[in-house]
């Protein structure tokens, strides 16, 4: 893939990301064109056969991220999901895996479903959840935990049939 | 966050944010629909944001997320976020009035 074509298809999304976790806009700028000059520099080091180039550039853009927190010393710890872990994140880390992720979201209930947006993808904590939607805080932490069990016997049958074998 | 469950679903949230696979984004979008406000500020966010203060207050250490006392560094106003849904401190930076939410980053205009 040329470098052209791989900024323009994924600018926005690794913008997008950075974004997300940088409070300031020109940092996230910065960081952005880091990101793309290393997938320049590096394209020779991509190999097809160990993923896709989706997530070698996801690698890329999370360690840049990573960089970044550790180069301006902030003190808030890295978020969990945010450690590196290329192994680990080139099995998981794949476009089917976020489709079962969809598939899984779409056994729970509508409030169940929503919980579990608000607070894993929004991080918003289940306080917020509650003032957020008017659920009292007992029925989002029901939900939550209904949600999560439902959610793992999901991903159980699923191990059982091939996916995710090496996280339960 | 202990459970390995959990940890799975933060990181394929995680990834989400930069592949925006269409079918998970279809169901995210769903939920910030149900329970967002929109961009566009309202008269109640505006009137709540023209009560703020931007001077720290006195006595113990902040937690993030405080709506009653703003981070101590830099230009906070008060304002309803209309992506987080709750009264948050938005910091002025750059031109043209802009502010961004301390929880969650959303950018409004003020």
């Amino acid at each position: 893939m040329e470098i052209e074509e791989i900024y323009r298809n994924y600018h926005d999304k690794v913008y997008s990301y950075i974004r997300s976790r940088v409070n300031s806009a020109e940092d996230a700028e910065d960081i952005c064109s880091n990101v793309f000059l290393k997938i320049q520099t590096r394209s020779e080091e991509y190999e097809k056969d160990k993923g896709a180039v989706s997530t070698w550039i996801y690698a890329i853009t999370k360690n840049a991220v990573i960089d970044y927190y550790r180069v301006h010393r902030i003190s808030e710890e890295l978020p969990e999901e945010i450690v590196s872990d290329d192994e680990l994140d080139r099995d998981l880390l794949q476009k089917e895996t976020l489709q079962e992720l969809s598939e899984a979201l779409g056994h729970l209930s509508e409030e169940e479903r929503d919980v579990i947006i608000l607070h894993y993808y929004d991080n918003l904590s289940l306080r917020d959840i509650e003032k957020k939607t008017g659920m009292s805080y007992g029925q989002v932490k029901l939900r939550h935990n209904s949600a999560l069990k439902e959610m793992k016997k999901f991903f159980l049958k699923k191990s059982a049939s091939g996916r995710f074998s090496s996280y339960q | 966050m202990s459970d390995q469950t959990e940890r799975k679903i933060k990181r394929l949230f995680d990834y989400q944010r930069f592949e925006q696979e269409p079918g998970l984004q279809k169901l995210i979008d769903d939920t910030k629909e149900r329970y967002s406000g929109g961009r566009i500020l309202s008269d109640d966010i505006l009137e709540f944001a023209a009560g703020g203060v931007n001077r720290p207050q006195d006595g113990g250490e902040r937690q993030k997320g405080d709506p009653n006392r703003p981070p101590e560094k830099g230009d906070w106003t008060k304002a309803m976020c209309p992506e987080c849904g709750c009264p948050r401190w938005f910091e002025r930076r750059g031109h043209g009035g802009r502010a961004f939410c301390e929880m969650c980053n959303f950018e409004i205009f003020i």
